[in-house]
């Protein structure tokens, strides 16, 4: 059966939450600074899926365990990034975050970082192909100036050039 | 296409394309060690793309999470050591059962209001109020299947990250 897609609605008590949540974080995280993006770009996407190549895209911490990992321990976050190659086993991968329950990704990395479910969808046609890299931040980051205007720029261009028409991107 | 639980902030910051699904932070994809339910929501994540055609636009999917915190699947019994909390577990399962109460009311009146349509001697103003009365329990039921679970969801996983996070699992 079909899902049916519903349009979600930023009504005034929605627009209040996030309000009152930056005022939370205002006052609980040293250094933070609020960040919008003023324009939001917008490429049409002309191909069916199953002519796209896709990659993944997280801000929940993953990492190969061979990989530095995220530094958790610095109050002002860590926006560096981390590549991983998508022909990794998914064993091979960890998570190192601390501000979200990652108890379920801890053993199994795909309820938040879906490689395997993507290459099954490869393997069954659903998607065209799967970018050779796909990409992880730790998005606890209170000032998000660098995560802002080095690591997004740069993850950017390299998702461009990677071919990827498509980059999913699942959060902590 | 950004997979969000916490719609209020994607909107804020600014993005594309965003589908929004009432989950944990972490479980958007599903819950460990389901491949079936895992497969599916990547899948209309990713066709949900084609269903949006204006910048900024975030669409809702209408799974809901009930599993509070964390019960573990058969396969990973005694694997997790997540943080157990049985009262709010009881307060899910309770959810649950006056959704269900509620959705079984809404099909009765339905067919209330079927009879009364077809009755061949209908009763003044019956009809109109017993649609008033299912739309009153359409919001009955957002409240409790949506709100309430909403809530419930996002104490107990706030806390049950903050127990993680000071037990030192999260390193």
């Amino acid at each position: 059966m079909a899902v049916q897609f519903q349009d979600w609605h930023f009504s005034e008590a929605e627009q209040q939450k996030y309000r009152d949540w930056m005022a939370r974080i205002l006052v609980g995280h040293t250094g933070t600074k609020e960040r919008c993006n003023q324009t939001v770009y917008w490429t049409p996407l002309a191909k069916p899926l199953s002519q796209c190549t896709v990659t993944l895209f997280t801000t929940g911490g993953v990492h190969r365990k061979s990989d530095r990992p995220f530094d958790v321990a610095n109050p002002h976050g860590d926006p560096s990034f981390r590549e991983i190659p998508t022909a990794v086993e998914t064993a091979q991968l960890m998570v190192t975050h601390t501000h979200y329950n990652h108890v379920d990704a801890d053993r199994d990395v795909n309820c938040m970082f879906p490689l395997d479910r993507l290459r099954e969808l490869c393997d069954a046609g659903v998607v065209g192909g799967i970018a050779p890299t796909a990409y992880s931040i730790m998005g606890f980051n209170p000032d998000p100036t660098r995560l802002a205007e080095e690591t997004a720029p740069e993850l950017a261009r390299r998702i461009k050039t990677s071919g990827a028409d498509i980059a999913l991107m699942t959060c902590g | 296409m950004s997979m969000t639980v916490q719609p209020h902030i994607t909107a804020s910051v600014g993005v594309p394309r965003a589908i929004y699904i009432r989950f944990p932070a972490g479980n958007q994809i599903g819950e460990a060690g389901k491949p079936q339910q895992q497969r599916a929501i990547l899948t209309v994540a990713l066709e949900a793309i084609h269903h949006i055609s204006s910048p900024g636009t975030i669409v809702e999917l209408p799974y809901r999470w009930r599993r509070f915190p964390i019960a573990e699947e058969p396969v990973f019994i005694g694997a997790s050591q997540g943080p157990r909390h049985p009262q709010a577990e009881a307060i899910g399962q309770r959810l649950d059962a006056a959704v269900r109460q509620a959705r079984e009311y809404r099909a009765w009146l339905e067919e209330r209001l079927a009879e009364a349509e077809a009755s061949p001697t209908p009763i003044r103003g019956l009809n109109n109020a017993l649609r008033t009365q299912i739309g009153r329990v359409d919001h009955l039921i957002e409240v409790l299947d949506s709100q309430g679970l909403d809530a419930l969801r996002e104490v107990v996983n706030s806390i049950a990250t903050l127990e993680l996070r000071a037990s030192g699992r999260f390193v």
